[in-house]
């Protein structure tokens, strides 16, 4: 990917987290200019609509440019906290009251991940800490693995999972819960 | 539930971090993140374990209009509010300003009075909790030539190995911050200022400490974690 080339270390954007926390206007244009494209790749999966991923990346950012002083504090990196504060905002987003009645049509959407998760393990290999979940993921059931999979990338309720892998409610609740320990359980053995 | 139980508060924390709560569970678990540090640090280190998912993600580039209007919001919220107000460690005001006096007048009255020089602006660094914890002071009457600072740390900070304290002005507005040095880790002392440093002290509206590589931050601006500021007051 053309993008990730250009892709600053993290050292880079804690830096230019630590000048926002300033009110250093052009460093929060810089971190504009090298986050901005991956973290509305991430509102967009999660809301699938243009207008709203626009709206969520800019509370974000207003944000982040407000809570910049807070980072030092998180004591994580740079990008998994922005990371955070736009999927945050995306799934409060969809979980209003009023949306989640609405019935957005997630069958184009299923068949699309079916399609990327179908090898999504391949591409995760980039730092060390990719690599371990990547292999951590392989052990878990394929069902598992899917629905962890669409709730974080795709920003999935039980509800929906469950209408969309067509599985009852309790199945797809047993298929996360157990999912999520095996992975815990084999992310903090690898990390001792 | 109870929350307190550790199983219980990682496995609350997996599944909001996974996002697959209904809108008023989530509601109910942003109340309980509030005031629960344990359950804070829980999330964030489910963030951490499933970040590298995100990598799956393609980029795609936001029209224009979505910068354009972050920077109207954060222009206007600026002009609206002035320069300290909405800086993020500002913002237990009331607790820092009752501290802050109580500094200043520890500062100003308690120590031997023949040996202390009288104070003409003084700064009270808070950390990112509101709490006061570095007290800098320039001493009234001294020539501009030979122009000294004097620090005082309230509590002993902890420097990381390989790691130095650099101390900035802050001009406020759009100007970047400009370093008035290296500071030591010791609860007193006392800092030359340059001649070029002595003439925009008394024009800027802040001072902040950051954490940079041993002997500075080699990029002229802080690079490293700000743990600490405050508003430079003038007092004399």
């Amino acid at each position: 990917m053309a993008a990730d080339a250009a892709f600053p270390q993290p050292e880079a954007l804690e830096a230019l987290l630590s000048r926002c926390a300033l009110h250093d206007q052009r460093a929060f244009a810089e971190l504009y200019r090298y986050t901005s494209a991956k973290l509305f790749g991430v509102a967009l999966r999660i809301l699938r609509r243009e207008d709203w991923a626009e709206e969520v990346l800019q509370e974000s950012f207003v944000n982040i440019w407000n809570h910049a002083a807070a980072y030092a504090a998180a004591k994580s990196q740079p990008m998994t906290w922005m990371t955070s504060i736009v999927r945050n905002r995306s799934l409060d987003w969809l979980r209003r009251p009023r949306q989640e009645d609405t019935n957005v049509d997630y069958d184009l959407l299923v068949e699309n991940v079916r399609d990327d998760s179908a090898d999504p393990l391949e591409q995760l290999a980039q730092s060390a800490e990719a690599s371990a979940l990547a292999r951590c993921m392989t052990l878990l059931d394929s069902q598992q693995r899917q629905s962890i999979a669409l709730a974080f990338q795709h920003g999935l309720s039980h509800s929906e999972l469950a209408t969309h892998l067509r599985q009852p409610l309790g199945t797809i609740k047993t298929w996360i819960r157990r999912g999520l320990e095996r992975l815990r359980s084999c992310l903090d053995g690898a990390r001792t | 539930m109870r929350y307190d139980q550790p199983q219980l508060r990682d496995k609350l924390a997996a599944e909001y971090v996974l996002g697959t709560m209904t809108g008023r569970v989530r509601a109910r678990c942003q109340r309980l993140l509030r005031y629960n540090a344990a359950l804070r640090r829980d999330v964030a280190a489910w963030e951490m374990r499933l970040a590298p998912l995100t990598d799956l993600t393609s980029a795609v580039n936001p029209p224009a209009r979505v910068w354009r209007a972050i920077t109207a919001r954060i222009g206007n919220a600026r002009k609206k509010t002035g320069y300290w107000s909405d800086v993020g460690v500002w913002r237990g005001l009331a607790a820092v300003s009752s501290a802050f006096v109580l500094v200043l007048a520890t500062v100003l009255f308690s120590r031997e009075p023949p040996a202390e020089e009288p104070v003409s602006t003084i700064a009270v660094l808070a950390n990112d909790k509101s709490q006061p914890a570095m007290v800098v002071s320039l001493p009234a009457k001294t020539s501009a030539a030979q122009q000294h600072l004097k620090i005082k740390m309230l509590a002993q900070l902890e420097l990381p190995a390989g790691k130095s304290f650099e101390l900035w002005m802050l001009p406020g507005g759009a100007a970047t911050p400009v370093s008035l040095g290296v500071i030591k880790a010791d609860l007193t002392q006392t800092i030359q200022v340059t001649d070029a440093a002595s003439r925009l002290l008394p024009k800027i509206s802040g001072l902040a400490i950051s954490v940079e590589p041993a002997g500075g931050s080699k990029t002229g601006l802080p690079s490293g974690p700000v743990i600490l500021s405050g508003p430079w007051i003038k007092i004399l």
